[in-house]
């Protein structure tokens, strides 16, 4: 009996033994240094749950561009070395963003991170990239506070909801100049989470700076409210020229109705994107839509105004079936941001010394200038400042036209496909 | 039983060597660089310290919690809240994110304890989502934004426990961990845990004899409440970032404690954390490597992640350690200490 129960643990002393033995000698064989055929790019984003759909959208925009690149010959001051996609599926939450983010930088040995669409994922792995002193490009997240965190190695691609907010006041003053001084007062309504009230702040400051009154700033609860009744009557009562909106869909959908219903006619309405671009939206409202304006990032239109843009969309639409979206074309456009940067990061620096060729990838992608003829996207180039912000994004104004109840570009006029209505006509006028 | 009498039983020598194995692992992910492997291991103490403290309610105790997000939540913001806004150090941020949860726990027995059986489960899903809601709107810590901490110098990384991946908080985790199989071992043995079962196996009839049910089910909710607000600390002090829809969520949090509870034998002492062991490794190992061998299947891993989980749960209904002790490969843990 003594001697079973001594020989079970010479037995498990020698498993226990073994593994070690096993563990030790793996690590210290395991295959090490890259050779410089690939360059990889860790790529974060929501490929599982609630967010899987918009995450397999954004993968397509990338796994696209990189295709493309690959294609004209890869990277050409590394000798045509391959752009190499390793993905990390953030499952739509900030811890397991963050593990990701640690598993490429440290074991796949990525020279550079993109991602990762949702504000709150993108801040925690943009975390662990500016700890481990990786760049990261962040093509698609639009929450103010991503470039206020004073990091060196985060840039960000697409305008955030603050530049779109000062956009809208731009557009105000284009108005006014173009149709004779029509706008002065301006209401404002708005959901009550993070998104709505930051935009609800960011339109007070931009339309003081720029001389307008803000007669009446109401907020609602999108998640519950089931009638807008008492808001519009006073916002109606503070007869303002134009009311700005920021709403997701069923409210948004509330909204137009109780306009309609309450007989309100501003002579604009400004929408902040969100609910007023959702299908469901256009779908209900159908031509009670008409004529209310939106901003967007991207539009369908656009492909007819950018050439460079059309060609792309056609191979896009060969190859997934589908058209490129706002989604899709800011990560596409992120890829070749990175790309431009890698290829000038090669010129001082070899992947081979990882921790160098990512400080040269940072500095490229710091000093990188793009004009807007190298990007599909509306903006004005790709130029980023201290706080790693592009300073040349912008996004559009759209116009739901009464032609075929599609939104249409209107603004910046240079990219405008067709000629605006304003004021939007009252209810009486539409008749019905 | 002394120590160096368990060491010669072959079980005790295998629990020592597995104890040994997980104190030195921590640190060979660091030499070698492999950060994966250490945030799995991180995952598996920490939803081992939630599962531990859930088994006490739920299993122990049979009021069945589908809500134990809340604990874990308010632990979280409160270890995060005293770091940002008060100085405190997660140190004792953490701990007092315990006891706030501990709190919570009992305001909340006093009205989920007048429910019984599932009407208390489907009370504990409602109360969470209370909760998740209460904390979107809540503009002082952070609103539907979250809290996020700054990136410190390095000379202050000890007081705000601010190190690159998961390695220092495996250690972190390894000393509550430890911490809570004491706590816990000691409640379980003593007269709480017997009447904590008898009231989950008949509570009518542990009323008859004199035991009162809302006392001793308050005393398990407080209990695993603290443990469970340790554990969201943990959390916020890894991720240096708290949100409601991360710390409160039903599936990632709430039911994933649940499984792990359920899958290592919730009757039994060390099942949960034994469930831990084995859940979060198929979890975090099946979303990597099937992601990034099939990127286009995206969502194959969720799939392949159930798949796994019915094969166990239909060979082994009673949990794993539940089965070892049913087969008597293992001899219920207070029978031997």
């Amino acid at each position: 009996m003594k001697r079973a129960a001594l020989s079970k643990v010479a037995a498990v002393a020698l498993i226990v033994v073994i593994v070690v033995v096993a563990v030790v000698a793996w690590l210290a064989l395991r295959p090490k240094g890259p050779a410089v055929k690939e360059v990889k790019i860790g790529v974060v984003l929501p490929l599982s749950g609630k967010l899987a759909e918009t995450g397999a959208d954004l993968k397509r925009g990338i796994e696209f561009a990189v295709e493309e690149i690959n294609a004209a010959g890869g990277i050409k001051n590394l000798g045509g070395a391959e752009i190499r996609v390793v993905y990390g599926d953030s499952a739509g939450k900030p811890e397991t963003g963050a593990a990701e983010a640690e598993r490429l930088i440290t074991e796949e040995k990525v020279v550079a991170l993109l991602g990762a669409y949702q504000s709150a994922v993108t801040k925690t792995v943009s975390e662990v990239a500016e700890r481990y002193k990786v760049p990261m490009l962040n093509p698609d997240s639009t929450s103010p506070a991503l470039t206020e965190r004073g990091y060196k190695w985060f840039f960000r691609t697409t305008p955030h909801d603050e530049t779109f907010a000062a956009q809208h006041v731009e557009f105000l003053d284009y108005l006014n100049k173009k149709y004779g001084n029509l706008i002065k007062k301006v209401a404002i309504i708005h959901e009550d989470t993070e998104w709505g009230a930051k935009t609800a702040e960011a339109w007070q400051k931009h339309l003081k700076a720029h001389g307008y009154e803000v007669v009446k700033v109401v907020s609602y609860h999108a998640a519950t409210v089931t009638s807008l009744d008492s808001e519009i009557e006073t916002i109606k009562a503070a007869n303002p020229d134009a009311l700005f909106a920021a709403s997701y869909v069923s409210d948004a959908i509330l909204l137009v109705q109780t306009c309609k219903h309450k007989d309100f006619n501003p002579k604009l309405i400004l929408a902040q994107d969100a609910g007023f671009i959702n299908p469901s939206y256009v779908k209900e409202v159908g031509k009670d839509g008409f004529y209310i304006f939106s901003r967007e990032v991207f539009n369908w239109d656009l492909l007819e105004k950018i050439p460079r843009l059309k060609a792309i969309n056609d191979r896009y639409k060969a190859k997934y079936g589908v058209d490129l979206n706002g989604n899709s074309a800011r990560d596409y456009t992120g890829v070749w941001v990175l790309y431009y940067a890698i290829e000038e990061a090669a010129k001082k620096a070899s992947p081979e010394n990882l921790e160098e060729f990512r400080k040269a990838i940072r500095d490229a992608l710091a000093a990188i200038d793009l004009p807007a003829d190298k990007i599909i996207m509306p903006w004005a180039g790709v130029k980023f400042d201290s706080k790693g912000q592009n300073i040349k994004g912008r996004g559009i104004i759209v116009q739901m036209r009464p032609e075929d109840g599609k939104y249409h570009t209107v603004y910046p006029p240079e990219l405008a496909t067709v000629e605006l209505t304003f004021p939007m006509p009252t209810w009486a006028e539409r008749g019905g | 039983m002394s120590l160096t009498s368990l060491l010669k039983t072959p079980l005790g020598f295998l629990s020592a060597a597995a104890v040994a194995l997980l104190a030195a692992a921590p640190a060979v992910f660091k030499a070698a660089d492999l950060p994966f492997p250490a945030n799995t291991l991180l995952l598996c103490l920490m939803y081992g310290i939630l599962a531990m403290a859930w088994n006490l309610l739920s299993g122990y105790g049979g009021q069945l919690s589908f809500g134990h997000a809340i604990f874990f939540g308010v632990g979280a913001y409160t270890t995060m809240v005293l770091m940002l806004y008060y100085d405190i150090t997660p140190w004792i941020g953490i701990v007092a994110g315990g006891a706030v949860a501990a709190l919570v726990g009992a305001g909340l027995g006093v009205p989920l304890f007048r429910l019984r059986s599932h009407w208390f489960a489907l009370a504990t899903i409602a109360a969470a989502e209370i909760f998740r809601l209460s904390f979107i709107p809540w503009k002082w810590i952070g609103g539907s934004a979250g809290l996020q901490a700054p990136i410190v110098p390095r000379e202050k990384a000890l007081y705000y426990l601010q190190y690159a991946g998961s390695y220092v908080y495996c250690y972190v985790a390894m000393l509550f961990l430890a911490a809570e199989l004491v706590v816990l071992h000691r409640v379980v043995n003593s007269r709480v845990g017997y009447y904590l079962q008898a009231i989950r196996e008949d509570e009518d009839a542990a009323m008859a004899m004199g035991i009162n049910p809302f006392k001793y089910k308050m005393i398990a909710m407080v209990v695993s409440g603290f443990f469970t607000g340790v554990g969201g600390g943990i959390y916020a002090v890894r991720f240096r970032f708290v949100d409601p829809f991360a710390v409160f969520d039903l599936i990632t949090i709430s039911v994933y404690i649940v499984v792990a509870g359920i899958l290592g034998g919730m009757y039994t002492f060390i099942g949960p954390l034994v469930g831990a062991f084995v859940f979060m490794p198929i979890t975090e190992y099946v979303r990597v490597y099937v992601v990034s061998r099939f990127p286009r299947y995206y969502g194959l891993h969720v799939f392949v992640l159930g798949v796994v989980l019915l094969v166990i749960a239909l060979s082994v209904p009673e949990g794993i350690v539940g089965w070892l002790e049913e087969k008597g490969y293992v001899r219920k843990l207070k029978e031997r200490w």
